[in-house]
């Protein structure tokens, strides 16, 4: 067993290691996401060769690409729309009416000032003013401007959330209620939230309101991811904004106050969460890697050793030469030749080549059917991607052995009469170790990298796969999440193969100690 | 402790090998079916976004929906050569052309057993038309031709458009309707049933296990003549050499496109010979060249037809597309109604072409062509992701090499690639333009409305051609075929863009299947397939 004080060391080495990793997480996570959008080229939103330039900000608009990456020195928000709604508005056409009616009062300021200079724009009041509404467009309009300030709006908001019978009174402010509206929303509760939903949802392009349900939670929470995705289109930003809205409104603010809540936001390409196209593929490349991680270290270890206990005999010979032999293949020419030869020649088509499940296994296959199945589907992608890895293994070990055979204390242990198996397993194979577990730490952030040239042949959905279809399609969440989630586990990678260290050397731990300390700690522990 | 761990890690890994990464995400009818014959497999060589076309105008998309699973209210039928309707069982134009009234077909259900009705079709209008929804090119294609629309009742729809368009049948029948009832609730570009449509077709969605296949079965209730194949399953494979493997192994009986080399495998190999029919269609649309008819240097059709007649399309078709391609003589496709087969390409001919630089001022001087004492010098933007493109630019880099001409070729990727066209920073650019339909409109293409920020990327200018092309958007029948045949007289001689080829689509069918004759505008037409012994 480890002795209290070493323990107390590892501890306070793990501490110091996790603060450390915040610290590193923060700087990749902004570092990528700098170089993910600073690079020419942009995500390519479907057939864009056939779209006009106002098509293409319409669509960079609805995925926040029209926004600044870092610092948004005028965050532009309702006005932006009502202007838009304002260009369209000079020519009475069908489109124009369908945009000021889906802008609602939003766009009223604007158009009211635009209707006292151009009496050609009146259409546009009309079309706004309630059919209840017994005056003329000009003046309701003119009433209603004067109510429509975020001060004003929120106080009636709040004076309808205590007296529910005066909800329908913020219906008549319209659109440009939306803001406070929602606020009340996500603040409220029982049949209060409901009847605001119903409200907003008559107010907003969203319909679906809530109904008091099981169902609610789930659509509470898509009104918070619409709200996310259009509350600019409702909300006025001062001109004078405060510092945080200029960061806030930035591609970077979005995509931190999504992270916060564990969101990581959709995809460009098929819209789905990336959460959940991370989660489909995770799995996939933890079993693929975790497998080839298992079989090259398993085998390269002990195969490794065995070569250096035999040193220049013939089982060593034929181990290092093939090794080397295995370490020269490129995997993705194996890897096709293993597609070709067991493709259906005759000879060896009793393995799988594609996937990692049958198509046609039935639903009711039992457990074992089941593990049968997918072992076969995973022989030749493990060894694919574990035999240079085995060979790499191989190499170290052996040489590692090697130099810790001739050391000092391993002629001691031998001296003192030890038997065999205690020298190797207690003196020899845990200092021989060292590299090795520098190299499994290096190889750690393979289990959710994947390998794109496996998956692609064998044609499994993991993670080196989505990576590569991610960077071709310049799919910002889901590269962003790709590589935060990497990030995560190079650095869990280096914690534990530091603690590996620790403990297969105490020396190690008591130099890591020192190194994080400093030396005021030092004479502390002292 | 560590026992404990490497159990937990055993037990996770175990978990992982049965479970993880192969969720059965609904319960399958017993899936080694006696019936195994009558499922059709579908190699799909990327996984689409998600199956509705109107948000994700994706070719694939199309091809696996488009009046299988989704129906839109006309379609093309090539072997009667002209529109036929779908969910509109008939149609009528008013005298001036302006309003069309489609008279809906009557007793439609959608697969879930709700009767489709005029409002479904107003429904995917209005979302069309919706700004917030992320239908840009779809609404691109239907909007400027429209201008008013409304259910007149349960059974009639009524479209009035802007002006007289000959093209807007063809628009009309790439849109797919949307059910209101399923729909019409949130968002719909996050919508759950884009995954999982709910349609009128022939076949309805069954289930999709991402990353690995999409099922299809039959739908029992078809208001029309029923599918002969029970259940259609596309299988995700990324890579072609993969595709045919699985072929050959017996684990897919369609492989809709092969790579060049590998039609050779299909008539070489014996076992694929006997198992597989090769099949194959024209790709509606043309690969070409555009020119920048704004660089000075370019600004004559002189210079352009010298280009022409330096570039031997007919050894790209041969050798490097080998086969799987026809050389065009303009941008009509040899499937358009109003393709003219007496029209002939431009020859590869590069005495002719000497002698045009000639005469167009491009001097020879020490085996370099100068123009007024400069060396000439173009580049040529290829697309990185179009490994056949790069292939011909070499050699097209080799004629004009002959000619004295230094062509530097720019592979680019295709971001970067389409903001230099729009920016018209090129002199040469490998294109290609796919159609959806069988008729080629080439309006946004050449007409001067479109040279300075639409799709005109040549930035040429005419007012012949413009006039001849807003001709044959209003023109139809033989008027339309006249003006179609002098436009592509006119191009072959001003020459903005240099055409090359139609691309022909080559791929595998197993012999257990017979595929209809004549292919849908879409693609094959899958619910047309059926067993051999069926046919019997």
């Amino acid at each position: 067993m480890i002795a209290k004080s070493r323990q107390r060391l590892l501890l306070r080495l793990l501490i110091r290691r996790l603060l450390l990793a915040c610290v590193s997480l923060t700087g990749i996570g902004l570092l990528s996401f700098a170089l993910i959008h600073l690079t020419p080229g942009e995500a390519s939103l479907g057939a864009d060769s056939e779209l006009s330039a106002g098509q293409i900000a319409q669509r960079r608009r609805l995925y926040f690409l029209d926004l600044p990456v870092f610092y948004n020195s005028r965050p532009q928000g309702a006005e932006q729309r009502a202007a838009r709604v304002l260009h369209l508005a000079h020519r009475e056409t069908p489109e124009a009416r369908r945009a000021v009616s889906a802008c609602g009062t939003v766009c009223l300021p604007e158009l009211f000032r635009a209707a006292q200079r151009d009496p050609a724009m009146r259409w546009a009041l009309e079309q706004l003013k309630p059919t209840d509404v017994a005056t003329s467009a000009e003046q309701w309009a003119d009433r209603l401007v004067g109510r429509l300030s975020p001060a004003q709006i929120s106080q009636s908001v709040e004076r309808a959330l205590l007296d529910p019978q005066r909800l329908a009174e913020i219906e008549r402010l319209g659109s440009a209620a939306l803001p406070a509206l929602i606020d009340a929303l996500l603040r409220a509760h029982g049949p209060v939230r409901v009847r605001i939903s119903q409200l907003a949802s008559r107010l907003s392009g969203f319909t679906q309101p809530l109904r008091g349900d099981a169902a609610d939670r789930r659509r509470l929470a898509n009104w918070r991811a619409w709200w996310f995705q259009h509350q600019r289109d409702y909300q006025r930003f001062p001109v004078d904004s405060p510092w945080l809205l200029r960061v806030s409104e930035t591609r970077f603010g979005k995509w931190i106050a999504r992270l916060i809540r564990w969101d990581f936001g959709f995809s460009l390409r098929d819209g789905r969460p990336v959460t959940e196209k991370i989660g489909q593929a995770l799995p996939v490349t933890l079993l693929l890697a975790g497998l080839a991680l298992i079989v090259a270290f398993g085998l390269g270890v002990p195969l490794g050793l065995v070569a250096a206990q035999r040193e220049g005999r013939w089982a060593d010979r034929l181990l290092s030469g093939g090794s080397l032999l295995l370490y020269a293949l490129p995997t993705f020419w194996v890897a096709m030749l293993l597609v070709q030869l067991f493709g259906g020649l005759g000879l060896l088509d009793w393995l799988p080549i594609s996937g990692l499940v049958s198509d046609d296994l039935a639903a009711t296959a039992s457990f074992w059917q089941r593990f049968l199945d997918r072992l076969l589907h995973l022989i030749l992608p493990v060894f694919c991607m574990s035999y240079a890895l085995l060979a790499a293994v191989l190499r170290y070990q052996r040489q590692a052995v090697l130099e810790v055979r001739s050391a000092l204390y391993v002629r001691a242990a031998r001296a003192r009469g030890l038997s065999e198996r205690r020298v190797v397993w207690g003196h020899l194979l845990r200092n021989a170790l060292l590299p090795t577990i520098t190299l499994f730490g290096l190889y750690l952030p393979y289990l959710v990298g994947g390998s794109v040239v496996v998956e692609r042949i064998f044609n499994i959905p993991g993670m080196g796969l989505l990576t590569f279809e991610s960077m071709l399609a310049r799919d910002y969440p889901v590269l962003m999440g790709l590589i935060l989630i990497s990030a995560v586990v190079v650095v869990v990678g280096m914690l534990i193969a530091d603690l590996l260290y620790a403990l297969a050397d105490p020396r190690v731990a008591a130099a890591l100690d020192r190194q994080a300390f400093g030396a005021a700690n030092r004479r502390g522990l002292r | 402790m560590t026992r404990i761990c490497a159990r937990f890690c055993l037990l996770s890994l175990l978990w992982l090998m049965t479970a993880g990464g192969c969720r059965q995400s609904s319960p399958q009818p017993d899936a080694r079916v006696a019936t195994e014959s009558s499922v059709l497999r579908i190699g799909l060589p990327t996984e689409p976004a998600h199956l509705v076309y109107m948000l994700r105008p994706d070719a694939w998309t199309f091809r696996l929906t488009a009046n299988q699973l989704l129906e839109g209210l006309v379609r093309y039928d090539p072997r009667q050569r002209r529109y036929v309707g779908v969910l509109a069982e008939r149609w009528d134009w008013s005298k001036d052309f302006s309003e069309l009234t489609l008279h809906l077909r009557r007793g439609v259900r959608w697969h879930d057993g709700k009767l489709f009705s005029a409002e479904d079709v107003r429904f995917t209008f209005d979302r069309l038309y919706d700004q917030r929804v992320d239908a840009a090119s779809t609404r691109a294609a239907i909007a400027p031709i429209v201008a008013d629309y409304r259910s007149v009742d349960a059974h009639t729809f009524l479209i009035r458009c802007k002006q007289r368009s000959s093209f807007f049948l063809q628009a009309l029948a790439s849109l797919m309707i949307l059910p209101k009832h399923a729909m019409s609730q949130g968002d719909l570009n996050r919508h759950p049933l884009l995954r999982r449509p709910l349609g009128t077709g022939r076949y309805r969605f069954a289930e999709w296990l991402p990353g690995r296949q999409i099922s299809l079965e039959r739908n029992e209730r078809y208001w029309g003549q029923r599918a002969s194949i029970r259940r259609v399953v596309w299988r995700i494979v990324r890579t072609p050499q993969l595709a045919l493997q699985l072929a050959r192994r017996g684990e897919l009986d369609f492989v809709p496109r092969l790579q060049p080399a590998q039609v050779e495998t299909l008539t070489g190999d014996g076992t694929l010979r006997r198992a597989f029919a090769r099949v194959e269609r024209l790709v509606p649309g043309t690969a070409f060249v555009v020119i920048n008819t704004r660089r000075p240097l370019l600004a004559r059709s002189i210079v352009r037809r010298a280009l022409a007649h330096s570039l031997d399309v007919e050894r790209i078709v041969q050798q490097i597309m080998q086969g799987q391609a026809e050389r065009v003589p303009s941008l009509y496709w040899p499937g358009d109604p109003d393709f003219d087969p007496a029209i002939k390409p431009p020859t590869y001919d590069p005495q002719l072409a000497a002698r045009l630089f000639d005469q167009a001022g491009w001097k020879l001087s020490a085996g370099k062509r100068r123009h007024r004492d400069q060396p000439i010098e173009l580049s040529l933007m290829v697309p990185s992701v179009s490994r056949s493109a790069l292939r011909w630019a070499t050699l097209f880099q080799q004629s004009l090499a002959e000619q004295g001409i230094a062509l530097e070729i720019r592979s680019l990727e295709w971001s970067t690639f389409l903001k230099r066209l729009q920016a018209r920073d090129f002199d040469l650019a490998a294109l290609g333009m796919q159609i959806a339909g069988v008729s080629t409109d080439l309006y946004l293409q050449l007409h001067s409305s479109q040279a300075s920020d639409g799709q005109n990327y040549a930035g040429y200018r005419d007012q012949r051609v413009d006039r001849l092309l807003e001709a044959i958007r209003q023109l139809s029948g033989q008027q339309r075929k006249q003006a179609v045949a002098k436009l592509q007289r006119l191009l072959v001689e001003e020459m903005p863009l240099i055409p090359l080829f139609t691309l022909r689509e080559i791929g595998a069918l197993s012999r257990r299947f017979v595929a209809p004759t004549a292919e849908s505008d879409a693609w094959y037409d899958i619910g047309r397939f059926r067993l051999r012994s069926a046919v019997r």
